[in-house]
């Protein structure tokens, strides 16, 4: 019985490509029976002609026969899935401005979430490393009597657990820094990697050309020479076939060139790869941090990140457990680093890298928020298009009824609207992809730019973002096309063809379905307005709130001196007579140096305690004229003298208000003395507070927090930022003059950057995520005003046309125009008010969801200018939109309008 | 005259096979003997017959091929499959069961 079914099948399958010869097989057999027919009647005594009438009666007409044969003949589905697609385009092409009006929406609803989709793609969901980072596995160390404490690992303790576990297939260890790499005598700033010799293998990656690392390469203290570089780098240098033993300078230090990692390898931070990857036992040459050079055989220096693959067959939760043992032995072996340390297994995150161990999770919530807020878009595009098809449905009406009229089931003709959706979709979706590319590219060079460093995100469309865009396609045209076609194919034929519009005020239902879709867009573009006023808020929150030092006219130029390998004392130097010789350039108000900048990427944190509070406060090492340059006021004391920018005369410090007012609260901190502390451990002598300062912001999204000061004689730094202040305008003279400076004082002085502080405050990447959040929920928002708005002028336009008659009859019986135009408007205002009461509740949930991500700057939930903004701007662009309709309508003349009747 | 060929989709191709049991022939000898058949009662219109004939060959139940008819011309015979037979087997059988059971409703009593 199936295999009867099967060749039945197959035979109409076959008859697809075989078709045009049966035909004519089939007319041959008509043929010969009508021959035989007529000679049959012919013996039977008729004529000729009567003969041949009876054949063709008995035969039921040709055609016919003919017809049936046919959809018995082919897969009727496909066959006329076929024919719903020419006539789809035939329709398409009868209304050109409908269909490149359909496009365009769908475009810009598709095209929306492909950006977002792609690049949440890129970041989050695409393999990387050959689909070996999906396996790999975070190991930490981790107090069991503090849950939140984790602490990196040692070299040795590293290398026991790789010796001394089951779980793991592969386990290395790796330590990424900040490196200045010296290109044709300048230097800049780049992420080097010191990795064990497993590393490569362990990420499954094979050398373009050249090695990895060697054991002994590994060995802390080995001080082995050796580098790979990343492909990338490679390529930038022109792909040279010797680049194998020539020479890099990491940190100063030549370093030679023994490996090229893979095109398109990530290592273990898919969006911030190292550029460079030196063996752990090259840390002791080019190590300048004391972070990095602390990697040693010493137990007791915990400076690795320590991550692998599980065997094959092995959970995490398994290999943890496994793990138990291993911890309980090394603590036995050594209590003083490994008490209640207990060893975590965690899959490893995309997104970062570090302590403490991260998964993904958050990172894939606020993706789909993302997600969801760009749906929005698509969905307002697609309700939009369904008031466009049933608008056009109006004149498709009689099509319709046409074709039901003669038999058309409701079902072929709600698919063949459908088929005209998917087509519209389908074109729409095509441009999409192109968007999706180019929007999602846009972001991910926006982010270099801002970091200043290549990141590697891959943006190429794959078949992922195809069946996504493939996806929202279909979903939108079932979306836009569904409802509307279900309700064509209902119509009332007989009036649908008698083409007399239907008395609108016979039954007019209050609540209409073109009424639904046009409050449900506004509703929705609400919130997208809300959402990217928000952001807008907060971004000019962030950028213009007082951040506590002035911005205009400041200059920042970072140099590292331990780059270039010079010592304390000449670095003393040197930074000395760089400050005179800026100090002393024309249009240089003042000139000071820090250790750390405010907005920075760079942070360093100190406990400060008096008697028996402790307060964690931001710690700076700054020169003379800081305050000044920085236009920070003193409010009480003094500022650091040239001689403590030197040397320890006495150990004083400046601090701010309000670690004042935690420490001293009610009273003068001057004289008073403070205690310095890194966790537990006290550090350094005791310091008298000279002076006090106004707070500053660290960070551009968070409030001013504590601060401690101590002159540059007081603690070393090798790395500076100088800082010099010059007149609104002049910045870019300034910087030029600030770089030769730097370079006639001491050539090996590395430059790593000179920007302005203006610059420097837009290129925060906290600031950047709110400003592009406002710059893509303004667009979002953008688009759905605009398209809720001509919906609505749309559906007014329309319906207003609908009551030409009826408005002649009120105008004839005396009512004015402007009491009939305010009666339209306000009937379209309803329409528009019921949208905007449930997007104003939908905002304010989304403003609720929006504000626990932290990006929302001092943006209260009901920020009232927001708020009363942007339902404000909707209101107008729907008043305009019912406006417009009612005032053309009543130009006309109210007889000519009563006449057609 | 009713239409008794739409009586039951099933049951003309159950008389399209019964009519080819007997031998091969062309789709005009099969509504002609259909007709005498019946007694000039079953009037089937070519436009069921042809669809009817070729569906039936489409699921293997009949082969057809062209041969000259009795008068010279060509003409596409149709004949019986094993298949077909069994088909038509198992149709009589119905029948007669379906037939026997109405007529035992429907007689008077």
């Amino acid at each position: 019985m199936v295999v009867r079914h099967f060749r039945a099948w197959w035979l109409r399958l076959a008859g697809l490509f075989t078709a045009a010869r049966r035909a004519q097989d089939f007319d041959a057999e008509l043929e010969a029976h009508l021959e035989m027919h007529i000679e049959h009647n012919v013996r039977l005594g008729m004529t000729p002609e009567e003969a041949r009438r009876h054949a063709l009666v008995a035969l039921g007409g040709p055609q016919v026969v003919r017809d049936t044969y046919r959809d018995r003949g082919t897969i009727p589905l496909i066959e006329s899935l076929a024919q719903d697609l020419r006539f789809a385009l035939r329709m398409l092409r009868k209304a050109p401005g409908f269909a490149a009006t359909a496009t365009v929406i769908l475009t810009l609803g598709i095209g929306a979430n492909g950006v977002i989709f792609n690049f949440i793609n890129a970041v989050l969901l695409k393999p990387l490393n050959g689909g070996r980072h999906a396996e790999l596995m975070g190991l930490y160390s981790g107090d069991r009597t503090r849950p939140d404490a984790f602490r990196l690992f040692s070299y040795p303790e590293f290398v026991d657990v790789r010796s001394r576990n089951d779980v793991f297939a592969e386990l290395f260890a790796e330590s990424r820094m900040p490196a200045g790499v010296t290109e044709n005598g300048l230097t800049r700033l780049a992420i080097a990697s010191y990795v064990s010799s497993n590393y490569f293998r362990a990420l499954g990656a094979t050398p373009t050309i050249g090695r990895f690392f060697t054991a002994e390469e590994e060995r802390p203290g080995s001080g082995a020479p050796v580098a790979v570089v990343s492909h990338g780098y490679w390529r930038r240098l022109g792909m040279p076939a010797d680049i194998i033993g020539r020479t890099l300078f990491v940190n100063g230090q030549p370093l030679t060139i023994v490996g090229v990692a893979p095109n398109a390898f990530h290592g273990t931070l898919p969006g911030l790869p190292a550029e460079f990857w030196l063996p752990l036992g090259g840390a002791s040459l080019t190590a300048i941090d004391e972070r990095f050079s602390s990697i040693t055989d010493d137990r007791s220096s915990f400076s690795l990140m320590v991550l692998g693959t599980l065997k094959p067959g092995v959970s995490a939760v398994e290999a943890q457990a496994r793990l138990v043992p291993l911890a309980d032995a090394l603590e036995a072996a050594y209590p003083q680093w490994n008490r209640n340390q207990r060893l975590l297994v965690q899959r490893q995150s995309r997104v970062n890298f570090g302590l403490p161990p991260s998964g993904d999770t958050e990172t894939m919530i606020g993706a789909m928020v993302l997600m969801a807020i760009s749906g929005m878009v698509l969905v307002v595009a697609c309700l939009n298009l369904a008031n466009l098809q049933l608008a056009r449905g109006s004149v498709r009406r009689q099509e319709i009824a046409v074709r039901l009229a003669l038999g058309g089931s409701r079902l072929r003709i709600v698919r063949q609207l459908l088929v005209e959706g998917v087509l519209l979709s389908g074109a729409a979706g095509a441009v999409a992809i192109g968007v999706a590319w180019w929007g999602s590219a846009r972001i991910s060079s926006s982010i270099s730019s801002l970091l200043q460093r290549d990141i590697a995100i891959d943006t190429a469309p794959d078949a992922r973002l195809l069946m996504v865009i493939g996806a929202a396609c279909v979903l939108s045209a079932i979306v836009f096309s569904l409802g509307p076609a279900v309700k064509l194919s209902r119509s009332d034929l007989v009036t649908a063809m008698k083409q007399v519009g239907p008395l609108p005020s016979a039954r007019r239902r209050r609540v209409s379905m073109p009424g639904v879709l046009v409050a449900t867009q506004v509703a929705l573009s609400l919130a997208l307005l809300v959402t990217a006023g928000v952001f807008a808020r907060a971004s000019v929150n962030a950028a213009s709130s007082d951040p506590g030092f002035a911005l205009e006219g400041g200059i920042l130029v970072d140099v590292d001196a331990a780059i270039g390998r010079l010592s304390e004392a000449e670095t003393r130097v040197a930074y000395a007579r760089v400050l005179d010789r800026l100090r002393a350039l024309p249009d240089v108000r003042a000139a000071s140096a820090a250790s750390i900048v405010p907005f920075g990427p760079a942070r360093d944190g100190r406990f400060v305690r008096h008697q028996d509070a402790s307060v964690a406060a931001t710690f700076t090492v700054v020169f003379s004229q800081y305050f000044e340059t920085l236009g920070i006021p003193i409010v009480a004391g003094r500022e650091f003298t040239p001689v403590e920018e030197q040397r320890i005369t006495e150990p004083v410090a400046v601090i701010d208000r309000h670690l004042s007012a935690r420490l001293f609260p009610g009273r003068s901190p001057l004289g008073e003395f403070v205690q310095l502390a890194r966790g537990d451990a006290v550090d350094g002598v005791p310091l008298r507070i000279v002076g006090v300062v106004p707070s500053v912001r660290d960070d551009i999204l968070a409030a001013a927090n504590a601060h401690i000061y101590v002159p540059f004689g007081h603690q070393f730094r090798g790395a500076m930022t100088f800082h010099l202040r010059t007149a609104p305008g002049l910045e870019t003279a300034v910087m030029a003059r600030a770089r030769g400076v730097l370079r006639s004082v001491d050539g090996r002085l590395a430059v790593l950057g000179v920007r302005t502080m203006t610059a420097h405050r837009d290129g925060t990447p906290d600031l950047f995520g709110v400003m592009l959040g406002a710059t893509l929920f303004a667009a979002f928002g953008l688009i759905g005003l605009v398209l809720s708005a001509a919906g609505l002028y749309g559906l007014r336009a329309y319906l207003v046309a609908q009551r030409t008659r009826e408005l002649g009859i009120r105008l004839a019986l005396g009512a004015t125009r402007s009491d009939v135009v305010g009666q339209l408007v306000k009937e379209g205002s309803i329409t528009s008010a019921a949208g905007i009461v449930v997007g104003l509740a939908l905002a304010l949930a989304l403003v609720q969801l929006l504000r626990q991500s932290g990006m929302l700057y001092q943006v209260s939930a009901l920020d009232p200018a927001v708020f009363a903004l942007a339902p404000l701007t909707l209101i107008l662009a729907t008043v305009a939109a019912s406006y417009i309709p009612a005032r053309r309508a009543l130009r006309i003349d109210p007889s000519a309008a009563l006449r057609p009747e | 005259m009713s239409r008794p060929a739409d009586l039951v989709q099933g049951t003309l191709d159950a008389l399209i096979l019964q009519t080819l049991a007997l031998e091969p022939m062309h789709g005009l000898a099969v509504a002609q003997r259909l007709r005498a058949r019946s007694g000039e009662v079953l009037n089937v219109s070519r436009g069921s017959l042809y669809p009817a004939l070729h569906k039936l060959e489409h699921q293997g139940l009949l082969r057809a091929e062209w041969r000259l008819s009795e008068s010279g011309k060509r003409a596409k015979y149709y004949s019986l499959t094993r298949a077909g037979a069994r088909h038509l087997a198992r149709e009589q059988k119905d029948w007669q069961r379906l037939s026997s059971a109405i007529s035992m409703i429907l007689k008077p009593t």
